[in-house]
């Protein structure tokens, strides 16, 4: 049974969802615009499915599925991709994995043979993790060393400190130093299964030819159940504040109220709050911090949902000195949207400024492949037909009341990466 | 699918105008590239191009910076301005419908700014957070130490941000005079992408910056860059609070219009880009030493640099570094295989296809290789002729550029 996409925004639209017998979603969206091709794997698998002594291995596993398998070296994976003129690299993140190439369209047939065999016979190598392990170790070092990658990671585990989400991705240095690679093969098995993944093709392809090949690739894999989500307690995490000395020249901040998930009705109407405060320069709290008031030197929102909550977070960058001024003002200007509430120009402006967005953010194949593979992670797909519907019919109505029920009157948790 | 050809014009004041239209893109695009960048500032006075650049936007004779915020977000539109040291240049990316009234924003902030002097001061302040707040990225840190080494005295060595010691004497009147002297239509150049019809952009762009709204103003001729000369050998060793060291091995190199340019292009995919690069396979790969590891080339008009780079814990440098100087041996020994060579090629030539999906790109690219002097035709052209490059020509560049003598930069890690 396949479900076309009649409603989705234009890029999108006619988009195709297969289901392989094996519990595998396949979306297709031929597009011959360009020659190029974008396809990726989703898994539903990240830091939150790991328990917390194997922290980091979503991350290990990502890098180590493209040391080879039974039927090409080390080496081989890339080689064959970058010698085609593709792209091909991964992200873990929290809830999620996702791997992908992007190339020309005359290498497509190979490139989805090298995806397809990387994710359902990765070799592991001993000697391979082994050296690998010391490039994840520099990586933590990295990340390390750069302020807003230590203030993303100190924020969500402290916002979610306690729960599945707490996690640092790319785990610790003692977790990555444990790692065995009986670890990698059990966590695979378990996680990698169909029903927790999607392949993504959009571009210059012919629909039945790929799906010819999808099915004799990826249909063969034998049906495996997945484990049973972790569960989630948020109850008993109270906001308070959390303070990073690091050797910076700035004061990184971020702040945040948790709010309701992703499979929540109100998402739309919350981004869209979430722009009208912080999204572009027009918005109030960058008209406010930075222009009229001086504090901030960049300041911004987003409403960060995950499946099973959100957070309505604040960033903003200034100098050390002003780090009271910028936390106090960010509060009340929130807390002014009752006094002061959201005008018809500002909700405007902001559908534009969302609209555009997503047209600006869906010019290339792979934009459109992550847009399309997120929403199946996030197991929102009706979301996207009705997204840009629900943004043209949220009235200023429907703003007062998202306030009133997922912002006013929260504590804030806060997070600072300051000077040493 | 046939690619569509660019169409040249002029406007009535000289302005070089490169249009591709394209088909039912949602998104258009146009860039305006000035033949001017942050190497012809006076050393007082580095960082104004920037700072300039960055106050167009915070008032005009019409509008404030708040209703130019509004009003050009309100239009779904991105406009914004840049300066590196070989140009300077201003962008506008708008959903297609609205693109002409973009284009409208975009002359206003370029030809009619106010410069208020409240804006520039807080310009002034988000400028030097920046240029503070590059000593908290390690590779910002040893960039910024080896483009000083490599170019010693030329322009090319100064940061194209200013300084903490410059950016405070910039003033109104600084930047009322930089406006003046770079912001002129004489050897500039226009390159949009769009699906809006030639004789539409012709039209349009004539009554926003034709000669009755943006005058030509010849007394400003502009010399070229001088050309770069070759630093000494040394080795720089920087202390920091890192918890990571990093390592920059750099060479000089030819410019953008050298009969080396491509085959340092070739090189610098074949050494340092990709995952199945050399440097990526034996120094992460088969030795494990860093996680980001690569090599660049940058194209510049006036010389430019080859530099080696990673990221890596402070007692692996000492190997890194002969690894390093073993593949550069190795380049320089040995000519490369047909085989490798043509794998390097496809490489090039997707990511080619694959940097020109967008309408902003074409448009940067068309206009950048203009400004570079090599012609738009180069963007196609740059896939041709890095095919007809040979073994023996990718070697002879290595001997020619990898014997000279080098500069190393290491950064520490915090004791």
């Amino acid at each position: 049974m396949v479900e076309i996409l009649t409603k989705a925004p234009v890029p999108y639209r006619g988009s195709e969802i297969h289901n392989l017998p094996n519990g595998l979603k396949i979306i297709l969206k031929e597009d011959h615009t360009v020659p190029v091709v974008a396809l990726q794997i989703w898994v539903n698998c990240g830091g939150m499915n790991e328990p917390g002594e194997l922290a980091g291995i979503s991350h290990a596993l990502e890098h180590m599925v493209f040391k080879g398998t039974p039927t090409r070296s080390t080496g081989e994976i890339t080689k064959t991709i970058e010698s085609n003129g593709g792209v091909i690299n991964a992200a873990t993140q929290i809830e999620n994995t996702y791997y992908y190439i992007d190339i020309p369209s005359y290498g497509a047939k190979t490139a989805l043979e090298v995806l397809a065999d990387t994710l359902t016979h990765p070799a592991f190598p001993a000697d391979e993790l082994e050296r690998e392990r010391q490039v994840i170790l520099e990586e933590i070092n990295r990340r390390d060393d750069n302020p807003n990658s230590v203030l993303w990671d100190e924020f969500t585990a402290h916002v979610f400190r306690g729960t599945p989400y707490g996690k640092k991705i790319i785990g610790t240095k003692e977790t990555v130093s444990a790692l065995s690679r009986k670890n990698l093969f059990d966590f695979f098995h378990a996680h990698y299964v169909p029903e927790k993944m999607c392949l993504v093709a959009v571009g210059d392809f012919h629909k039945k030819k790929l799906w010819e090949q999808i099915k004799s690739l990826l249909g063969p894999l034998p049906p495996r159940k997945a484990p049973a989500e972790p569960a989630f307690n948020f109850n008993g995490i109270k906001p308070s504040s959390l303070t990073v000395k690091k050797p910076v020249q700035l004061t990184h901040l971020a702040m945040g109220i948790t709010s309701v998930g992703l499979l929540h009705k109100d998402v739309v109407k919350l981004d869209i709050l979430s722009d009208i405060l912080g999204g572009g320069i027009s918005c109030r709290l960058f008209q406010k911090l930075r222009e009229e008031l001086k504090i901030a030197l960049s300041v911004a929102s987003d409403y960060m949902a995950y499946r099973n909550k959100g957070v309505f977070a604040f960033f903003a960058e200034c100098f050390p000195e002003k780090a009271k001024d910028v936390m106090a003002k960010i509060i009340e200007e929130i807390a002014g949207l009752k006094d002061i509430p959201v005008t018809t120009a500002e909700l405007e402006r902001a559908k534009t400024r969302i609209k555009s967005s997503w047209l600006h953010e869906s010019e290339t194949f792979q934009d459109r492949a992550s847009t399309l593979g997120s929403f199946f992670s996030s197991d929102r797909m009706d979301l996207l037909s009705s997204y840009i519907s629900e943004v043209e019919s949220t009235t200023l109505k429907d703003l007062t009341r998202i306030f009133r029920e997922h912002v006013a009157g929260q504590d804030f948790f806060i997070t600072e990466v300051v000077p040493q | 699918m046939k690619s569509p050809e660019p169409k040249f014009f002029r406007l009535s004041n000289g302005l070089k105008v490169i249009y591709l239209q394209t088909k039912n893109d949602p998104i258009s695009a146009g860039h305006i590239f000035l033949p001017n960048g942050t190497w012809s500032e006076p050393p007082a006075q580095e960082g104004v191009t920037v700072l300039m650049l960055s106050a167009v936007f915070k008032g005009t004779e019409k509008r404030s910076a708040r209703k130019l915020a509004e009003d050009t977000e309100s239009l779904g539109a991105h406009i914004n301005a840049s300066a590196s040291h070989d140009t300077s240049f201003i962008s506008c990316h708008s959903i297609a419908e609205n693109f002409p009234k973009a284009l409208g924003t975009m002359a206003e902030v370029l030809l009619t700014p106010s410069f208020p002097e409240e804006e520039i001061e807080k310009e002034k302040t988000a400028l030097l957070a920046s240029i503070k707040a590059k000593k908290e990225q390690i590779s910002t840190v040893a960039g910024e130490e080896i483009n000083k080494r490599l170019f010693g005295k030329h322009p090319y060595s100064r940061p194209t941000s200013g300084t903490v010691k410059t950016v405070p004497n910039l003033n109104r009147r600084i930047l009322l005079e930089r406006h003046g002297k770079l912001v002129i239509p004489k050897n500039g150049i226009f390159s949009v992408a769009s699906s809006h019809p030639l004789s539409e952009i012709k039209k349009t762009l004539e009554k926003l910056f034709g000669n009755s709204a943006w005058p030509n103003t010849p007394s400003h001729a502009i010399k070229a860059i001088s050309e770069t000369t070759a630093p000494k050998r040394c080795r720089v060793q920087l202390p920091s609070n890192f918890t990571q060291a990093f390592l920059m091995t750099g060479y000089p190199a030819a410019k953008a219009r050298s009969e080396d340019f491509l085959c340092l292009k070739l090189l610098s995919g074949i050494l340092g880009a990709g995952m199945s690069s050399r440097l990526f396979q034996s120094l992460r790969e088969n030795l494990g030493l860093a996680y980001e590891v690569g090599a660049y080339y940058p194209t510049k008009k006036g010389g430019s640099s080859f530099v080696f780079y990673l990221g890596l814990e402070e007692k692996k440098i000492g190997e890194a570094k002969a690894e390093i100087q073993k593949e550069i041996s190795k380049i320089k020994a040995e000519e490369i295989s047909e085989r490798e060579l043509t794998e390097n090629k496809n490489f090039v030539k997707g990511s080619f296809l694959l940097d020109h999906q967008t309408n902003g790109q074409r448009s940067y690219y068309l206009g950048w290789w203009e400004m570079l002097g090599l012609g738009a035709g180069f963007d196609k052209k740059f896939v041709q002729e890095i095919n007809k490059i040979t073994p023996a020509q990718l070697q002879k560049a290595a001997r020619k550029y990898f014997s000279k003598d080098s500069v190393t930069v290491e950064v520490h890690a915090k004791k």
